[in-house]
């Protein structure tokens, strides 16, 4: 029984390496515990620690946003609309009072631009497009209960509303707040969000946004190509970029990238994401859930009967 | 045969040289510093990509008077910094007299690919040359670029924008 054991004991040796912690928390504990004894009473491989292996899909599929060169036209939000059918907005795509306030993706908008004041003071005005990152290992569907998010080969995070029940768990796991919930339609929830058009890419074209961007400002292809031309840009122009592609790492890293030219907490990026995936702090105490509910019960249950007997008798 | 290709090659290299001495002497008045010394476009009407919007009505002439260099918008001279002529200039023997003759630049589309292209990710595509090239100086300038309504404002026409909505 070797594997449970280097399982339970891997991952908080990792813990103390990344964040430099050496005390054990509540929740550590309880991890620990949780699968430590788990394994030990089950006699079970205890995997939860191990992570997807992404290695297997070299050719999945991202996004590369360049901040620095959106001009804030709303051609994605538009093509976005009519690419998934989406009801027509109550103010037109080409009117730009909707930057007075601060938007989020909608269950009739699955990306929104929002735009920013030049924090430098001086320069151009900076738009930022808002819709789901399609995270590398996305928070939203370990905190889903009955799985309805799955990541796609193809790099994508999808939804199936069939199986949802409208807990909106995924919601709160959300780091960028992506998931909408279709609040018109309560009796058969629905979330809502950006599919990074699954569909045309599986057809081999690409999403409707990347395709209507008049200034080239989103690129679609393989993720590692993505990284690799954002890297170049870095390099090529250090006056344009800061030194940093948003979704490279934050929380396990996401098919969608950034490029900007100003601090991207200044565009209420969430610059406090850790570098590990945040599925990695709920998955181990998470899978043992089942296990201690179920069978601890059951053998618990037969050690105090047993005991029992063996009091009645004596 | 190959013996005349080369001799006519640089006949007409002296000449195109001869020329260029000759036209740098008396630069005409209005054109920037290193300006083809050939023909240049007047009107033009860019609609290759014309599928979504009305074709652009640009006046290339009066562009001329106002960028000041031809490099502010015909990026492949670099400065100046360009690797080769041939780099940049199409110099194969049948239209060697006249491309080079005329300082022809290459049209956009020879570099930029008109549709998405997944061999060449990081080249902007046609019509993101173009939005980036005008947009450069054309930001804030009215609405165009800072306003969604710009794309009809000044360029595109609006009826054809309409249709695309």
């Amino acid at each position: 029984m070797e594997k449970p054991v280097k399982g339970a004991g891997g991952g908080s040796e990792r813990d103390r390496r990344e964040d430099g912690r050496t005390t054990v928390n509540r929740r550590d504990f309880l991890r620990v515990v949780a699968v430590a004894g788990g394994a030990a009473f089950l006699g079970t491989p205890a995997d939860a620690e191990a992570l997807h292996d992404l290695s297997g899909w070299p050719d999945r599929m991202g996004m590369l946003t360049d901040l620095t060169e959106c001009v804030g036209c709303r051609s994605c939000e538009s093509a976005c609309n009519a690419a998934n059918r989406l009801p027509a907005p109550e103010v037109p795509f080409d009117e730009k009072s909707v930057f007075e306030r601060k938007r989020r993706p909608t269950a009739s908008a699955y990306t929104v631009v929002n735009r920013y004041e030049n924090p430098k003071g001086q320069g151009n005005t900076i738009y930022r497009k808002v819709q789901c990152n399609h995270c590398e290992e996305p928070s939203c569907a370990s905190a889903c209960p009955v799985r309805a998010y799955t990541k796609t080969p193809e790099g994508p995070v999808l939804y199936n509303q069939d199986v949802c029940f409208g807990c909106r768990y995924c919601m709160v796991a959300c780091p960028y707040y992506a998931p909408a919930y279709d609040y018109e339609s309560a009796l058969e929830p629905r979330i809502v969000k950006c599919t990074m058009c699954h569909g045309r890419i599986k057809a081999g074209g690409i999403p409707a946004c990347a395709g209507s961007c008049p200034m080239g400002a989103i690129t679609f292809g393989k993720r590692e190509a993505l990284l690799k031309i954002a890297r170049n840009r870095i390099r090529k122009f250090p006056d344009r970029y800061v030194d940093r592609i948003y979704g490279e790492y934050e929380a396990g890293g996401t098919s969608w990238l950034y490029l900007s030219g100003v601090p991207f907490g200044e565009l209420d990026f969430p610059t406090n994401l850790p570098r590990k995936p945040i599925v990695e702090n709920t998955k181990g105490f998470l899978s043992a859930v089942p296990l201690v509910l179920t069978l601890w019960p059951a053998l618990l249950g037969l050690c105090y009967t047993a005991n029992r007997n063996k009091e009645e008798k004596g | 045969m190959k013996t005349k290709a080369v001799s006519t090659i640089a006949l007409c290299w002296m000449v195109a040289l001869a020329a260029t001495l000759y036209a740098g002497a008396e630069a005409p008045a209005g054109r920037p510093a290193g300006s083809p010394k050939g023909k240049m476009p007047g009107k033009m009407l860019l609609g290759s990509l014309a599928d979504r919007h009305g074709p652009v009505k640009f006046d290339h002439e009066k562009h001329v008077g106002t960028a000041g260099s031809c490099d502010e918008c015909h990026h492949q001279h670099g400065g100046g910094q360009a690797p080769s002529c041939g780099g940049c200039h199409t110099i194969d023997a049948s239209s060697f007299r006249k491309n080079v003759h005329l300082g022809r630049i290459r049209p956009c589309g020879a570099c930029h690919p008109a549709s998405y292209d997944a061999g060449k990710l990081d080249r902007p595509t046609l019509s993101a040359a173009y939005h980036r090239a005008c947009i450069k100086c054309h930001r804030d300038v009215g609405s165009v670029g800072s306003d969604p309504k710009g794309c009809a404002e000044m360029c595109h026409e609006s009826t054809a924008q309409a249709g695309a909505r």
